[in-house]
C-alpha cells in the first residue's frame, strides 16, 4: 500500500494538480473578495475530466492555498483577502508598518504550513474518533460556540474596550438586516428584495478593510504625508522567531482542527479564537496588536488547521465542516467516492493518496510562499497613487463576483465609508467582522435550539458541550473584571 | 476640413453599426452568448446539473452558454433579477420549486407567472427519511408512534416557507402526525442534524440523504412520488400506503422573461431536450442520481399551477401567508 500511495502521489499529474491548485488558491485567496470556496466551486467542473484522486488533489490544493493566500494582503495592505485572514491584520499590518513585511509574511507562511500539517496528522491518525464530535454538534452547541466567540470582542478591541464594544454592537445590528430564518420575518429591509438576504458578508468585509484603507491612503496622498516606503528592511523570519512561535503554532493548529470539525464553523472563527487564547495565556498580552510574531502565527496556524479538520467529517461521515468542504462533497460524489466508513475500505488507496497529497499541498504552499516573499513584499513598495486604484478595482470586482449583484458593490462602498469614519474615530474594525460572522450564527441557533426543545432553556445546560462553552464564555467575560478587582485590592493593601 | 472629415468618419461608423444591428436581428437566434441565471449558490445540485449541460448546449446552439449564480433570500434575488431581464432569449432563468414557495411567504415582485416556462429537465421526489435507530421501520409504525407519543416527532427543513417546510407540513396534515418543524440553513444542514440525532426526520430528496443512508445513519420510510424510485426499489411510495395526496415533484426547469418570442422559446426547448439526450449528460445524471424528466413548457406551466395551489393552501394552514 505504501509504495502504491507513493507512486500515486509522486506522479506528474498529481504533483501538477497540487502545485496548480495551491498556486490558484493563493492567488484567489489573496484577492479581496474572492474566497477559497468560490475558487473550489469554479475549479470543480474541471476535475470531472480527471482521475478522482487527481481532481480531488486540485481542490485540496486550492483549499489549502486559498486559506493561506488571504494573509498576504492582510499583512501587506491591511486588507484580508478572505474572512479567514480577518484576524491576521491585527498584528500582521502593524509589523509591515514597522518595515518588517518580509518577516510577517515568513511567519504567516510557516505558521500556515505548520497548522495545516498538524491538522493533517490529526486527520490521518484520529479522524474516526474526532468525527463523532461533528455529529454531537447541533444548534445548542453551535449557539454556545458563537456565544463564546462573541466574548472574544473584548480581546481584539485594541486600546479602548468601550470603542471595541461599540464596534461589536454595530456589527450585531448590521447582522440583523434581512429575512430571519426561523420565522421568515423581514427586518430592516425597507421592502427591498436585495436586503431580504441580509448584508452579504464579503462585500462588507472588503468595504470595511480594503475600501476604507484606500480612502485613508487617498487622504494621505492629498495631504502629502504619505508613508515612507523606503524604509522596508530586508527583514526575514529568524530561527529565534520560529522557536518563539512554535508552541503557538502547535496550540493553534490543534484548536483550528477542532473548530474545523464543527459543521458551520470555519477558518474565520478559529483564527479569532486562537488569537484570543494566545493573548489570554501570553505573558505579555499587552503586546498583542502591536505586530508581534505570536499575533500572526496564532490566526494563521489556526485557519489552516481548519483545512484538515473540515476534511475529517467530510471523509468519514459525509458531513462538510465548512463551506469549502460542502462544495467538495459534491465533487466526491461526482467521482463516485461516497464518503463514510466504507470509503476507507473500498477506496483505501484513494483515501491514503488524498492524505499524502494533503501533506504535499502544505509543503508546496510552504515552498511557494517562502520563495515568493520577496515578490509579495514588492506590493508595499508600489507607490500609493498606483496601488490604491488597483485595489479599488479589485474591491469592486470581488464584491460583484460573490453573487453577481451590483447592489453588493454599493454595500461595499458604504461599508468603506463607514470603515473610514470608524478608523478616523479610533474604533477597531475587527469586532464588527466578528459580530457579523457570529451574530447570525448565535441568533439562529439560539432560536433553533428553543424550537427543538419546545421552548425550554434547559437545552443549553443539559447538553455537556453546550454547557462547557457557555461556562467558558462567562468565565472569559468576567475574568478580567474579577482580576482587576483583585489587583485593586492588592494595591490598596 | 479636419472637422468635416471627422464628422464624415463618425457618420460612416454610425451607419455601419446600424447595418450591423439590422443584420443581427434578421439572423437566426442565437447570435450571441446566452446566460442562464441560477438563483441558488454554486456547487449545489441545481448548479452542477446546469453546468454539466452547458458544453453540450454550446454545440447545439452554436453559442456559448454562461452560468451566473445569484443566490439569496430563498432564491428571491435570482428570480427578481431574472424576471426583469430583457425578453430577447439571451437571458434564461433556472426555475425551481422556490419560484412557487417563496412568493407564498415573502413580499416579492415576481411569481411563477412572471416567466414563460421553456421546459423541465429533471424532477426529484420528496421522502420521509428518519434516523436509522428510530423505533419504527415503516410509515405506519411511525404514525402509530407519533400518535402514542404526541409532539415527539421533529422534521428538519431548509428554512421557514421553503419547499421542505411545506412538504413536511403536508405530511403532517395528511397523516395526522403532530410535528415540530425545525428550520435549518439548508437541506444539507438538516440532513446533518438528522445524522447526529438532533431531529427525527427530514423530507428531502433521496439524493440528498444517500450518503447517510449508505452509512447506516438514516433510513427512508417512504418516497412521496407517483412511482417507486429506481435507486430505492424496496421503499414504498406514500400512495401505495394510502396517502394519495402525498406526491410532489421537485422540478428543475427553465424559464424566460414574459414577452420572449415564441420561436425563441421553442428553439431553447429543443436545445435542452437534445442536450438531455446527450450521452455525456446522461452518464452524469445517472451517476449522480438525477432523474431525467423532460416536460414541455406547457406541461411545466400546468405542473407549477397545480403545485402553487397546494403550497398556497399549506402556507395558510401554517399561518405563513404574507
Amino acid at each position: 500500500m505504501f509504495v502504491e500511495v507513493l507512486l500515486n502521489v509522486l506522479s506528474l499529474d498529481v504533483l501538477l494538480a497540487l502545485v496548480g491548485g495551491v498556486a490558484a488558491g493563493i492567488a484567489i485567496g489573496a484577492m479581496p473578495g474572492l474566497t477559497s470556496t468560490m475558487g473550489i466551486a469554479l475549479l470543480m467542473p474541471l476535475t470531472f475530466k480527471f482521475e478522482p484522486h487527481v481532481g480531488m488533489m486540485l481542490l485540496i490544493g486550492e483549499f489549502v492555498g486559498g486559506i493561506y493566500g488571504g494573509s498576504i494582503t492582510a499583512i501587506l495592505i491591511n486588507t484580508p483577502g478572505t474572512s479567514s485572514a480577518a484576524a491576521t491584520v491585527l498584528d500582521g499590518y502593524p509589523m509591515t508598518q514597522r518595515g518588517e513585511a518580509g518577516r510577517a509574511l515568513g511567519i504567516s507562511t510557516i505558521a500556515s504550513a505548520t497548522g495545516g500539517m498538524i491538522s493533517g496528522l490529526m486527520l490521518v491518525f484520529i479522524a474516526p474518533t474526532l468525527a463523532s464530535m461533528a455529529l454531537k454538534f447541533s444548534a445548542p452547541e453551535t449557539f454556545a460556540l458563537a456565544f463564546f466567540g462573541i466574548s472574544i470582542i473584548s480581546s481584539i478591541s485594541g486600546k479602548s474596550l468601550v470603542k471595541g464594544l461599540i464596534s461589536g454592537l454595530l456589527g450585531l445590528i448590521l447582522a440583523l438586516v434581512g429575512m430571519d430564518n426561523i420565522s421568515g420575518f423581514t427586518r430592516f429591509t425597507f421592502g427591498s428584495i436585495f436586503l431580504m438576504n441580509g448584508l452579504s458578508f464579503i462585500p462588507v468585509l472588503v468595504g470595511l478593510f480594503a475600501m476604507s484603507q484606500c480612502l485613508l491612503s487617498i487622504e494621505d496622498l492629498f495631504t502629502n504625508n504619505s508613508v515612507d516606503t523606503t524604509n522596508i528592511k530586508r527583514a526575514k523570519i529568524s530561527m529565534k522567531d520560529f522557536l518563539k512561535i512554535l508552541p503557538t503554532m502547535i496550540r493553534s493548529g490543534i484548536t483550528g482542527t477542532f473548530i474545523g470539525i464543527i459543521p458551520g464553523a470555519g477558518g474565520d472563527i478559529s483564527a479569532f479564537v486562537s488569537y484570543d487564547l494566545e493573548k489570554r495565556f501570553s505573558k505579555h498580552p499587552e503586546k498583542f496588536g502591536t505586530g508581534i510574531p505570536e499575533g500572526i502565527a496564532a490566526p494563521e496556524a489556526s485557519n489552516n488547521g481548519t483545512t484538515g479538520g473540515a476534511l475529517i467529517p467530510l471523509l468519514t461521515l459525509g458531513i462538510p465542516g465548512d463551506s469549502n468542504t460542502a462544495v467538495m462533497l459534491g465533487a466526491l460524489m461526482m467521482h463516485n467516492l461516497t464518503p463514510g466508513p466504507q470509503l476507507f475500505i473500498e477506496h483505501a488507496l484513494t483515501v491514503n493518496t488524498l492524505f499524502a497529497g494533503f501533506f504535499i499541498a502544505n509543503l508546496v504552499m510552504l515552498i511557494l510562499g517562502l520563495s515568493n516573499v520577496k515578490n509579495f513584499v514588492k506590493i508595499v513598495n508600489i507607490p500609493k497613487n498606483l496601488l490604491v486604484p488597483v485595489v479599488m478595482v479589485l474591491c469592486v470586482i470581488g464584491s460583484f463576483a460573490i453573487n453577481s449583484n451590483f447592489n453588493d458593490v454599493i454595500v461595499m462602498f458604504l461599508a468603506g465609508i463607514l470603515g473610514y469614519i470608524l478608523a478616523k474615530g479610533g474604533f477597531p474594525l475587527s469586532p464588527i467582522v466578528l459580530a457579523l460572522i457570529l451574530g447570525p450564527m448565535a441568533e439562529g441557533n439560539f432560536r433553533r435550539s428553543l424550537v427543538m426543545s419546545r421552548g425550554s432553556y434547559s437545552i443549553f445546560f443539559t447538553r455537556p458541550i453546550a454547557a462547557t462553552f457557555i461556562i467558558i464564555a462567562l468565565v472569559s467575560l468576567f475574568f478580567p473584571i474579577i482580576k482587576s478587582m483583585f489587583a485593586k485590592r492588592k494595591e490598596a493593601a | 476640413m479636419k472637422k468635416m472629415l471627422l464628422a464624415l468618419l463618425l457618420l460612416t461608423t454610425l451607419s455601419l453599426s446600424l447595418f450591423a444591428q439590422g443584420g443581427a436581428e434578421q439572423a437566426t437566434y442565437p447570435t450571441k452568448p446566452i446566460t442562464i441565471t441560477i438563483p441558488v449558490s454554486a456547487g449545489g445540485g441545481t448548479d452542477l446539473l446546469v453546468r454539466s449541460m452547458t458544453g453540450v448546449l454550446k454545440d447545439i446552439l452554436g453559442q456559448t452558454v454562461n452560468v451566473v449564480n445569484k443566490p439569496g433570500a430563498g432564491a428571491a434575488i435570482g428570480y427578481a433579477a431574472g424576471a426583469s431581464d430583457k425578453p430577447d432569449g439571451y437571458s434564461v432563468t433556472s426555475m425551481l420549486a422556490e419560484l412557487i414557495t417563496t412568493p407564498q411567504v415573502a413580499q416579492v415582485n415576481f411569481s411563477y407567472e412572471s416567466f414563460i416556462p421553456v421546459c423541465n429537465i429533471n424532477s426529484e421526489c420528496a421522502t420521509i427519511t428518519v434516523r436509522a435507530d428510530a423505533p419504527y421501520d415503516t410509515l405506519e409504525e411511525m404514525i402509530a408512534y407519533a400518535k402514542a407519543n404526541p409532539g415527539s416527532i421533529s422534521f428538519g427543513n431548509s428554512g421557514v416557507g421553503g419547499i421542505w417546510h411545506f412538504i413536511a407540513a403536508a405530511v403532517a396534515s395528511s397523516t395526522g402526525m403532530e410535528v415540530t418543524h425545525v428550520p435549518f440553513e439548508g437541506g444539507g444542514t438538516a440532513v446533518t442534524a438528522l445524522a447526529g440525532g438532533h431531529v427525527d426526520a427530514v423530507p428531502v430528496t433521496p439524493q440528498e440523504v444517500e450518503v447517510q443512508v449508505k452509512a447506516g445513519r438514516a433510513k427512508v420510510l417512504a418516497v412521496l412520488a407517483p412511482e417507486r424510485v429506481a435507486s430505492l426499489p424496496n421503499v414504498p411510495t406514500a400512495k401505495e400506503l394510502g396517502y394519495d395526496d402525498l406526491s410532489f415533484s421537485i422540478f428543475r426547469g427553465f424559464g424566460v422573461p414574459l414577452n420572449t418570442p415564441d420561436h425563441i422559446v421553442q428553439t431553447l426547448s429543443n436545445a435542452f431536450e437534445k442536450a438531455l439526450a446527450d450521452p455525456a449528460v446522461t452518464k452524469f445524471m445517472e451517476e449522480r442520481h438525477f432523474t431525467k424528466d423532460f416536460q414541455t413548457g406547457a406541461e411545466l406551466g400546468e405542473l407549477m399551477a397545480r403545485e402553487e395551489k397546494i403550497y398556497a393552501e399549506m402556507a395558510k394552514q401554517l399561518g405563513l401567508k404574507k
